[in-house]
């Protein structure tokens, strides 16, 4: 388990992970009972590396990151350590804890409208974030804030800072975003969802730009999203989440190489290519996400209560959809899930040591993780949400 | 009407047997700054049973082209013609009738439903303006959700703000369903959705386009989503067609840069599904090569790389 140790931050601070989590948990009291939105998360950011989050919707991927910012609600019951550049955060106080990160991280999110003020102008707004963390006059300000809009290829940029927000197009608003998340130089820049509005040229051109100022810059990079095809290339580790947990890590080098988990492989899957044929029907994943409110993994019948989602899974993982020659593994490749799931010892599994966790986080025994993993998944499983209701 | 007489004529590449057929389409909107001329000349068709893909970036025109098609709002000039018939000289009753069989489906379902109503009223809206009596109504419900995959009893007295973004865009599905149309104008329908969610939304498209024999015109800017669906695909460029074609001739052959820097920006888990290259050239030649006419490159594979052309001038 040498990736274990790895994650644990070593006494020089400049050597160890720049950002490392281990067994966070999260919880938030709703009106509808408590939801479980993180269930024990252990993951790290190596200095000047991008990683790559990836899951569905309500998998925990956007509150992994702002658990680790400190954007919880107040009532949340946090558990677990977080550390960053060897700081415990959890023992930080909240203000130091702000202070520190607002400088050393920047985050670009998806919709630039909600994080930028409508009514005052781009200039302002870069300036206002720049003077905050940094001593500097208005007009020290304004030259760092012409430079970076630059850098990020806006043109005639001492023109636009007195534009407002709406006078940027999607795109562009995204680029200032990006200006304004480099404003205080950061060691960490999360770009959570940042291209899954704009068309695909201009992802291109945002995804591009992003990993030119993470190069430039050395920089950690957090590249969060739904889609396994924008992390893919453009990272060095992906981490895949689903229910509030990690099922799968690797070196983003290594996403095709066997044995792949099937939930990876099952939302590679669904994944339209542009060489398929037309009206080709994409295995979709059937059933529904565990719910975030089953508070625990109960064993009993989890295939069924979630719409037999890992049934469908495992049914594509037995036959799958042709990939190119030696990109993804042929089945005889794959542990396939329907001799891991209904398993007998299912019951026995509802309790994953720490040790097991690990190992299944870290990948260092695929082959028996991606077993141990799934019945663990399945255990999280809840009933079909929507017809609950 | 503000349908000019001056429509192009039936050209040679536009196919006698088709369901639907656009010609010389001209959609300009009068803004603070000017008009703006957001589709310039599209021109195309579409067969019984057959999917057409518009694709391209915002703003070059593929929303205002596939809305135009049901008069929301009627083009600035041009020619729709839907069963042999003349969308533009439909009355405001006969248009309403007629949309019994083009019906539409939205990018965004929860500001395409009044967030007041249940879901059954939703559905049932259409066969309720078409005049359909209640006891059918019921039941021409029930079979259009049953067609997406969901129960009435499950569903039906829910609101949108109950149910997730998947669902919402299976509910807009049905309505669009319900009414029995010949075809549906899909206007960019997985663009807010995950890709698992995608992936069920898409298949259900598929299902009930296969099993209700309809033709689709699906408008999105995803290129993969796009060639999944399609039979045709029209590549739409600052107002126009640049390129169009049956889609496996499109994608493996793309002629315009415009449709090779398209296809290279598409994000890939595989950077050999790319079988082209893209080079500096395609960057030179991209802006002269819009407004062009366009010239037959392959079979039923048309690209703008003809003559300069004038607007309003472009059907070949």
């Amino acid at each position: 388990m040498t990736t274990q140790t790895a994650s644990v931050p070593s006494q020089d601070t400049m050597t160890g992970p720049l950002v490392s989590v281990e067994d966070l948990t999260l919880e938030l009291d709703t009106p509808h009972g408590t939801a479980h939105i993180l269930r024990g998360v252990s993951m790290a950011v190596e200095r000047g590396q991008t990683l790559g989050i990836v899951g569905e919707s309500g998998s925990g991927k956007s509150m992994l990151l702002r658990t680790v910012l400190g954007l919880t609600p107040g009532d949340a019951r946090i558990g677990g350590t977080m550390r960053f550049d060897g700081q415990d955060l959890s023992a930080m106080h909240p203000e130091a804890r702000r202070t520190m990160l607002g400088r050393r991280v920047g985050v670009v999110f998806q919709n630039p409208m909600t994080s930028l003020n409508p009514v005052r102008t781009i200039g302002t707004q870069m300036a206002e974030a720049v003077r905050f963390h940094q001593k500097m006059s208005k007009q020290q300000a304004r030259e760092l804030a012409v430079d970076l809009l630059d850098q990020v290829g806006i043109v005639k940029p001492r023109q636009r800072l007195r534009d407002y927000p709406h006078q940027f197009s999607g795109g562009m608003r995204q680029r200032v975003m990006i200006a304004m998340a480099l404003t205080c130089s950061p060691d960490l820049l999360i770009a959570d969802e940042a291209t899954t509005a704009l068309d695909v040229t201009i992802q291109k051109g945002i995804l591009d730009l992003l990993q030119r100022v993470q190069e430039e810059r050395h920089m950690s990079m957090i590249l969060v999203s739904h889609d396994l095809s924008v992390v893919a290339g453009r990272t060095d580790d992906v981490i895949v989440m689903y229910g509030g947990r990690i099922v799968d890590r690797r070196a983003t080098a290594e996403l095709f190489s066997p044995p792949i988990h099937p939930y990876t492989r099952a939302l590679m899957l669904a994944i339209p290519r542009l060489d398929m044929d037309a009206h080709t029907r994409l295995p979709a994943l059937g059933g529904n996400p565990p719910s975030v409110f089953d508070p625990v993994l109960d064993a009993d019948a989890a295939d069924e209560r979630d719409g037999r989602r890992w049934s469908t899974i495992s049914a594509d993982a037995a036959d799958p959809v042709e990939f190119r020659d030696g990109v993804v593994p042929t089945d005889d490749t794959v542990e396939p899930l329907n001799e891991v799931v209904p398993g007998s010892e299912i019951g026995a599994v509802g309790t994953l040591s720490a040790e097991q966790q690990a190992g299944v986080a870290e990948g260092g025994d695929r082959e028996v993780a991606s077993g141990t993993l799934f019945e663990e998944i399945a255990l999280g499983a809840d009933a079909d949400e929507e017809e609950r209701r | 009407m503000s349908i000019t007489s001056e429509a192009p004529t039936r050209s040679g590449w536009l196919r006698e047997d088709a369901l639907l057929t656009v010609e010389g389409l001209h959609c300009a909107f009068k803004t603070a700054s000017g008009r703006v001329h957001a589709v310039r000349g599209v021109t195309f068709d579409v067969r019984p049973g057959e999917t057409l893909g518009l694709v391209g970036e915002s703003g070059c025109g593929k929303t205002t082209t596939g809305r135009a098609v049901l008069r929301l709002p009627p083009p600035t000039a041009g020619r729709i013609t839907f069963r042999g018939q003349d969308m533009a000289g439909l009355s405001m009753s006969a248009l309403r009738r007629e949309r019994r069989n083009v019906q539409m489906i939205f990018q965004d379902p929860l500001s395409a439903f009044n967030p007041r109503r249940k879901v059954v009223d939703i559905v049932g809206e259409g066969l309720e303006i078409q005049g359909v009596p209640r006891a059918e109504r019921q039941e021409r419900i029930a079979e259009a959700l049953d067609q997406v995959g969901m129960s009435l009893e499950a569903v039906g007295d829910r609101r949108p703000h109950e149910l997730s973004g998947g669902q919402c865009q299976r509910i807009s599905i049905a309505r669009a369903l319900a009414v029995g149309p010949d075809l549906i104008v899909c206007d960019e329908p997985v663009a807010s959705l995950d890709v698992s969610v995608q992936a069920r939304v898409l298949n259900v498209l598929q299902d009930i386009r296969e099993r209700n024999g309809l033709s689709l015109v699906f408008v999105s800017h995803d290129l993969a989503v796009v060639k999944v669906m399609s039979d045709r695909v029209a590549v739409m460029y600052r107002g126009r067609i640049v390129e169009i074609g049956p889609a496996d001739s499109v994608y493996r052959t793309p002629s315009h840069p415009y449709t090779r820097r398209l296809l290279d920006a598409v994000p890939v888990l595989d950077p050999s599904e790319r079988s082209w290259e893209r080079s500096q050239a395609d960057d030179d030649a991209e802006w002269r090569t819009v407004d062009r006419a366009l010239v037959e490159v392959a079979p039923e594979h048309y690209a703008a790389l003809g003559e300069v052309v004038h607007d309003g001038e472009r059907v070949p």
